[in-house]
């Protein structure tokens, strides 16, 4: 089975554990999706991988060269993202089927996330590397959270890597060994859990933070 | 949809309504609470007036003030933790705010609160047991 799949961050939440100790979790909606490649090594691809698809979006939402890569797969709608995972086999996986959470994941795993970090624009040097700053008395004048030095006058230049204010977050941002304790099948009103058990989304609960905004794109994969 | 999926996965560990008495701010109440003592399990039992309740869904607490041998103490439970047990209602008061912070710089007489003499036709809990 693939080893991890794609999904979006609902938010935080806490819950109880046996001993009854609060235990924060994030929250998120786990696929289901679907595979809409297999490549293998005995293909002309060279390699073993699957390629998976979630959130369903009607054909005509997309550019024409992605309209292509569904129809090439003969599926009837296309999806918003589409993501491939290395498999060391990919017997049993065939296009079109769809993958459930309860069938790639289970609670007391580890995992790995794969999220984008909130975007916090230009920012200056104390929030983006944590600098000092300086006073706000003793005779200072417009140097409160200033960076200070840029580095030696010899060299005649600022040396690379040197920290200073820039754009902060929206970059790709992986946490690992995060423990999954908690995954249950979500259900529409007038449903029951048990109805929806299987490929409906799933809500997995991670401990601790996972990068990101609500509802933003994540993925999980088990480590 | 991500307030509903929220409420989906807190509602397992949620405390059903009717197992929680209906206390306000300001009511004496008995909470038994279980901790671990030296390995050992057992139920306490803190006695004090509901100064703050705060927060809703599984999140939400309060927080329960006595005074005890002249020290105050204030302790706040997680209101759907398994280890709060029971909550049982002593006595109802008469407070006109939502944070009764101004008890802590109150002691003796001053720190008293108005019984509040609540009539109703079902009533669960035991009414002013005192």
């Amino acid at each position: 089975m693939i080893p991890g799949m794609i999904g979006k961050k609902i938010g935080m939440a806490r819950m109880f554990d046996e001993k009854g100790n609060v235990v924060p979790v994030t929250l998120i909606e786990m696929g289901p999706c679907t595979v809409v490649g297999v490549k293998t090594s005995d293909g002309k691809d060279k390699y073993d991988a699957v390629q998976v698809g979630y959130s369903s979006v009607k054909m005509d939402k997309l550019t024409k060269p992605m309209q292509g890569v569904y129809k090439k797969s003969g599926l009837k709608s296309g999806f918003k993202v589409l993501k491939e995972f290395r498999v060391d086999k990919t017997d049993g996986i065939g296009v079109g089927d769809e993958i459930g959470a309860d069938a790639v994941f289970s609670e007391n795993m580890t995992v790995k996330i794969i999220g984008t970090s909130i975007g916090r624009g230009f920012a200056g040097a104390m929030k983006r590397h944590g600098f000092g700053g300086s006073e706000n008395s003793h005779g200072q004048e417009k140097v409160h959270r200033r960076p200070m030095s840029g580095g030696a006058t010899d060299a005649q230049r600022v040396f690379r890597g040197k920290r200073g204010p820039g754009h902060m977050g929206n970059a790709q941002v992986t946490v690992a060994n995060l423990k999954l304790v908690k995954m249950k099948p979500m259900y529409e009103t007038g449903q029951t859990e048990a109805e929806s058990a299987g490929k409906t989304p799933y809500i997995i609960a991670v401990r601790g933070a996972v990068p990101g905004k609500q509802n933003s794109l994540v993925i999980v994969e088990k480590m | 949809m991500r307030i509903k999926a929220i409420e989906q996965f807190e509602k397992d560990y949620m405390k059903k309504a009717e197992d929680i008495p209906k206390f306000e701010v300001g009511d004496l109440v008995k909470v038994d609470h279980k901790i671990v003592e030296g390995g050992k399990e057992r139920t306490q039992v803190f006695q004090g007036v509901v100064i703050r309740k705060r927060g809703g869904g599984l999140g939400a607490t309060f927080t329960v003030r006595k005074t005890s041998f002249s020290i105050g103490v204030e302790k706040t439970f997680p209101l759907h933790s398994p280890r709060v047990e029971k909550v049982t209602i002593v006595r109802h008061s008469k407070v006109r705010r939502a944070r009764l912070y101004y008890l802590r710089d109150l002691s003796g007489k001053s720190a008293r609160l108005k019984e509040r003499i609540v009539v109703r036709k079902k009533q669960k809990s035991s009414e002013s047991a005192t």
